[in-house]
């Protein structure tokens, strides 16, 4: 814990304000000085700057927070992916990019996030309504019955992978299917994460379809 | 006083919210920090400046009274 709040800047600065703040109020509400303006500029730092700072590093912190895998995988309902990212040995394509540096503790954002000009407005507005999905359906789910009913929301947009696979390299373009299906995959008529390709990004989360008669 | 007691209560309300989400960063932590957290901090600020902009009006307001005004010398 110590380790982790020192290597981190914003942590340390948000604690450190946090922490001045409460001394000084402490010492307010325990020695009852008089309201002498010296009290009042004490009061100032102690009950507007220093927590105004909390604040505002607290917020960063926050949301540096919520883009990581310990994060996404604190629901229950998602620790078998969270689980299977730190896996080293699982060869699934979250996996895969869980080991990759560019990506590292916070793949699930890296892939999951929306990269337009209000993606981290829109990748949080997500978060609220996983929040409030979670409050009401799947806090008591099981993990077998939520691994059947969870699915992403709509189709994986191959513009996220198009964010990192510019798809005009040349080791890309060499392999000949990525070049076959060049303009398909562009336009995201097939998805890089489908099926036989690259997919699916979470294999252990497919339930086997039902065999007809 | 009594109001700058209850901002004081209410900024280590605020704080306390603030800190567990930093020390403990899941989903309840970090929203309740980020909500309720910053609106009892906001709440507490505002108690404040009442108290100080009232303090600070009473004392321009006794200042301006004839009886108070100090005369110049000549």
């Amino acid at each position: 814990m110590a380790t982790w709040i020192s290597d981190n800047a914003i942590l340390a600065a948000a604690l450190g304000c946090a922490a001045a703040s409460a001394l000084l109020v402490l010492w307010f509400l325990v020695r009852r000085p008089a309201l002498t303006h010296a009290t009042k500029i004490v009061l100032l730092l102690a009950i507007g700057a220093l927590p105004i700072a909390t604040a505002g590093t607290g917020n960063v912190a926050g949301f540096e927070a919520t883009k990581t895998r310990q994060f996404c995988g604190s629901c229950h309902v998602m620790t078998p992916y969270s689980d299977d990212s730190d896996d080293p040995h699982s060869t699934s394509l979250a996996a895969r990019h869980a080991r990759n540096d560019l990506f590292g503790s916070e793949n699930c954002y890296g892939c999951h996030a929306n990269y337009g000009m209000y993606g981290t407005v829109l990748t949080k507005l997500g978060g609220l309504r996983h929040v409030y999905l979670y409050s009401l359906d799947y806090r008591n789910m099981s993990l077998a019955d939520a691994r059947a009913s969870i699915h992403i929301r709509a189709p994986y947009q191959n513009a996220t992978c198009m964010h990192c696979h510019s798809t005009e390299g040349p080791i890309w373009t060499a392999v000949k299917e990525h070049a076959s299906l060049l303009p398909r995959l562009r336009d995201g008529s097939v998805s890089c994460a489908s099926g036989g390709c690259h997919g699916p990004a979470h294999p252990f989360s497919k339930v086997p379809m039902a065999r007809t008669p | 006083m009594t109001a700058l007691r209850v901002s004081a209560v209410l900024t280590l309300i605020g704080l306390g919210l603030m800190v567990w989400s930093i020390l403990v960063p899941t989903p309840l932590p970090v929203m309740l920090a980020m909500t309720v957290g910053q609106l009892v901090g906001t709440v507490a600020f505002g108690i404040y400046l009442v108290v100080v902009i009232r303090d600070l009006r009473r004392d321009l307001r006794r200042d301006l009274r004839p009886e108070t005004r100090r005369e110049p010398t000549p």
